[in-house]
C-alpha cells in the first residue's frame, strides 16, 4: 500500500497546481447533463445514436480537461510524444510503478465525478429514465459506465510516459476512433436495433447483480493492461528532451 | 586567504613542485608561521584554476617532508620547521632565482663575466640607495 | 570498492548520430568536466546516464548497480539537472520544492534555503514566469537541496549572471570539501572548467574520450617561440603555427629534441591556456596523448 500512498502524494501535487481545471470539469458536467436530460425521451424511444456518441466523447473528454498543458500529451522531440511532467518525474527517484500508478489517480477521479454527475444529474431529471429503471439497478448502471469510462479514460494516463509517433500513427489512432464509432452503430443501432445506453439500462434491469460483476472484472483487466503498457514504455522510450 | 602563489606557465618544473617549492619559501621566509592555515585543498585548486589532484599531490609531498600538518576536520597548517632547514630553504631559494636570471641571461647571450659585472653593478646600486 | 559511476563500452544510435563510451569510471570527489560542441552528444550521455536514454549495448553502473535493473533507487544517489527544466512550468519554487524533499531521503532544507536566499530566487513564483536565468537558479537550489552523494549538472552556468556564477562556484566548492560527491559538469564556460574540474572527458561527434587529468592535459602541450622560422612545414610533436615561429607542440619532448638536434634557438617557451588546448581538441580533431 506504499505504492499507493505516494501514488496519491504525487496526485496531491498536482490537484494542487489544477484546482481551476475542476471548475470547467463542473461546467462540462453541467452542459453534458443538460443534454442528456433533453435527448433522453427521443433516445429512449428512436435509439438516436447522437447520445451514445455524446457519451463516449464525454467520457473522453473528462480525462482531458482537467490537465494544465505542462501535464498533456505533447511533441516532446522529433519521435517522442509524451507528458513532459512525466518526463521530469522520471529522472526522480520515484518508483516506475508509483509514477504509473499516479497518472491514472486524477483522470479517474474526475470520471468518477464527471460520470456520477450527468447519469444522477439526468436521472434525477428525467422523468423518462426514471420510468425506464428503478434507482436499485440505477446503482448498478451507474457502475457500469463508471467501468466503462476507466477502461475508454485509461488509454490517457497510460500514454503519458510516451510514444514513438511514426509517419502514419496519428493516421491509424484516428481510423481507430473511427473504427469503434462505426462498429458500436452497427452492433447496437444495426444488429441489436437499440443503443449502446439503452443496452445496459437493459443489462442493469434484467442482471443488475451480475452486470455489476463482469463490468467491475472487464474494468479491471483493461485497467491493468493499461498499467503495464506505460510501465513497458517508460522503460522502453528515450527521453532526449 | 589567498597565498601569493605564482605559477609560471614558462618553467619546466612541474606544476606540484611549483606549489611545494613555493610554499616552502612562504614557509623559509616566514611570511607563513608555525600553525598557520593553509586553504583547503579545493579553494587553492580553484584559485590556481589547476585540478584538486594536482594540489593534494603538493600537500602530500609537503606533510611527508614536515613542513605542514592536516588535521582531519580542522584542516591543514603550518608545521613546526626546524629553524636550520629554514636556512637551507632560504639559501635554496635564493640560489633558484639566481639560477633563473642566469638562464634568461644565457639566452641573451651574456658571457659570464657579462653577468657578473651585472650582479655586481646592481648590488652597488642597492646599497647606495 | 564500488564507483560512484562506472561506465562499460555503451553504445547508441539514434538516427544518424551514434554514441560510444568505453570503459569509463568516476572517483569519489573528484569534478569532471564534459566538454564537447553543441550536438556532439553531451546531454544524451547524461540522459544515458540517468537511463532516460536507453543504449543499444554496454553497462552503466551506479555504485554498483545497473540502471537498467528494476530497482530504480540508484536514482536517490544522483542529482541530475538537465539543460531545459521540463514539465515544471506549473509550480511554483516551493511546490517543487516539496516533491523533491518528499522523494529524495538525503534532502537537506538548509542547503536548499542559503542557495536560494542568496541569489533571490522568487520561490512563490510559478516556474513558467521565471527568466531562464533564474530558473537554472532555481534548478541548482533545488538540486543542492538534494544532498545526492552524485550530482549532474548539464550546462548549469549558461543562463546565469557572473556574481551567481561565482556563489555557484563556490557553493559547489564547499559541498565537495567533505570529498564524498562526486559531480559531473558540462559546460561551454572555460573559466566553470578551469575552476572546478579535476577531470576532462571530451565528447567528439559522439565519442568519448577517456578520463584526462586536467593539468596532465595541459602540460602535454607546449608553446615553443622560436627565434627562426624553421626551414621544415612540420616539426615533430607540431599539431599548430602561428606567426611563423610559434609552435605547438603536443609532444614537447620530441619537439625539443628535434629543435636542439637542428639548431634551432627556444626564445621562450611555456604550456599553452585551457582554452587553446580544447579548441584543438574540439575543433581540429586534435588526438590526445597523455
Amino acid at each position: 500500500m506504499n505504492t499507493m500512498r505516494k501514488a496519491f502524494w504525487l496526485a496531491k501535487l498536482e490537484l494542487d497546481v489544477s484546482k481551476k481545471h475542476y471548475l470547467l470539469l463542473l461546467f462540462i458536467a453541467g452542459i453534458y447533463s443538460f443534454f442528456f436530460y433533453l435527448t433522453m425521451p427521443p433516445y429512449l424511444e428512436d435509439n438516436i445514436f447522437l447520445l451514445d456518441a455524446f457519451l463516449i466523447i464525454y467520457i473522453g473528454s473528462l480525462s482531458f480537461s482537467i490537465k494544465p498543458k505542462n501535464f498533456q500529451y505533447q511533441k516532446m522531440d522529433d519521435g517522442l510524444y509524451a507528458s513532459p511532467y512525466v518526463a521530469m518525474l522520471n529522472q526522480l527517484p520515484i518508483k516506475r510503478n508509483v509514477l504509473v500508478a499516479s497518472r491514472f489517480i486524477l483522470p479517474y477521479l474526475s470520471i468518477l465525478i464527471g460520470i456520477t454527475i450527468v447519469l444522477v444529474g439526468t436521472y434525477f431529471f428525467s422523468a423518462e429514465l426514471q420510468s425506464a429503471i428503478e434507482p436499485l439497478p440505477m446503482i448498478a448502471l451507474i457502475i457500469i459506465w463508471l467501468c466503462i469510462s476507466f477502461s475508454i479514460g485509461g488509454i490517457f494516463p497510460a500514454s503519458d510516459p510516451g510514444d514513438q509517433i511514426k509517419r502514419f500513427t496519428f493516421f491509424w489512432s484516428y481510423m481507430i476512433i473511427i473504427v469503434f464509432f462505426v462498429g458500436m452503430y452497427l452492433i447496437f443501432q444495426v444488429w441489436l436495433d437499440t443503443g449502446f445506453f439503452k443496452w445496459t439500462i437493459q443489462l442493469a434491469n434484467d442482471f443488475t447483480i451480475l452486470s455489476i460483476i463482469m463490468s467491475i472484472l472487464i474494468a479491471c483487466l483493461v485497467m491493468w493492461y493499461w498499467f503495464n503498457h506505460a510501465m513497458k514504455q517508460i522503460q522502453k522510450n528515450d527521453y532526449l528532451q | 586567504m589567498n597565498l601569493p602563489i605564482r605559477l609560471s606557465k614558462s618553467s619546466r618544473e612541474p606544476i606540484y613542485h611549483q606549489i611545494e617549492n613555493q610554499i616552502k619559501a612562504l614557509i623559509a621566509s616566514g611570511q607563513l608561521a608555525t600553525g598557520d592555515p593553509l586553504p583547503s585543498i579545493r579553494l587553492l585548486a580553484k584559485e590556481l584554476e589547476i585540478s584538486s589532484i594536482t594540489i593534494r599531490r603538493a600537500y602530500q609531498n609537503l606533510e611527508y617532508s614536515g613542513f605542514i600538518q592536516t588535521s582531519q576536520g580542522k584542516g591543514t597548517f603550518v608545521a613546526e620547521v626546524d629553524p636550520a632547514m629554514k636556512t637551507s630553504m632560504a639559501s635554496q631559494a635564493v640560489e633558484d632565482a639566481i639560477l633563473k636570471a642566469i638562464s634568461t641571461a644565457r639566452q641573451h647571450e651574456y658571457s659570464d663575466e657579462g653577468i657578473i659585472r651585472m650582479v655586481e653593478t646592481l648590488l652597488q646600486k642597492e646599497d647606495n640607495q | 570498492m564500488t564507483f560512484p559511476i562506472t561506465i562499460r563500452n555503451i553504445e547508441k544510435s539514434i538516427d544518424e548520430f551514434q554514441l560510444n563510451v568505453q570503459d569509463l569510471t568516476f572517483e569519489v570527489g573528484t569534478i569532471t568536466a564534459v566538454v564537447g560542441t553543441n550536438g556532439a552528444g553531451k546531454s544524451t550521455f547524461f540522459k544515458m546516464l540517468m537511463n532516460l536514454v536507453k543504449p543499444d549495448n554496454g553497462e552503466i553502473e551506479v555504485f554498483g548497480h545497473s540502471v537498467r535493473g528494476e530497482d530504480d533507487a540508484w536514482k536517490q544517489q544522483i542529482a541530475y539537472q538537465p539543460q531545459t527544466m521540463i514539465g515544471c512550468d506549473a509550480f511554483t519554487g516551493e511546490q517543487l520544492r516539496n516533491l523533491m524533499a518528499e522523494v529524495y531521503p538525503s534532502w537537506d532544507e538548509s542547503l536548499f534555503r542559503r542557495f536560494s536566499e542568496k541569489l533571490n530566487i522568487p520561490l512563490n513564483k510559478k516556474v513558467q514566469k521565471l527568466s531562464p536565468g533564474v530558473k537554472t537558479k532555481l534548478n541548482l537550489a533545488l538540486n543542492f537541496g538534494k544532498n545526492t552523494p552524485i550530482l549532474m549538472l548539464d550546462e548549469p552556468t549558461a543562463a546565469m549572471d557572473i556574481p551567481s556564477r561565482n556563489y555557484f562556484i563556490q557553493f559547489l566548492l564547499e559541498l565537495m570539501e567533505r570529498g564524498d560527491r562526486t559531480v559531473l559538469i558540462a559546460s561551454h564556460q572555460a573559466d566553470d572548467i578551469k575552476k572546478l574540474a579535476d577531470y576532462l572527458v571530451f565528447i567528439n561527434k559522439g565519442s568519448v574520450t577517456r578520463l584526462l587529468e586536467k593539468d596532465s592535459l595541459v602540460s602535454s602541450y607546449r608553446l615553443f617561440w622560436l627565434k627562426e622560422e624553421p626551414q621544415v612545414s612540420h616539426i615533430p610533436g607540431e599539431i599548430k603555427r602561428t606567426y611563423k615561429k610559434v609552435i605547438l607542440s603536443n609532444h614537447p619532448e620530441t619537439t625539443m629534441a628535434y629543435l636542439s638536434k637542428n639548431g634551432l634557438v627556444i626564445v621562450d617557451e611555456q604550456v599553452p591556456e585551457l582554452e587553446d588546448i580544447i579548441q584543438e581538441i574540439l575543433m581540429e580533431g586534435e588526438m590526445i596523448n597523455v
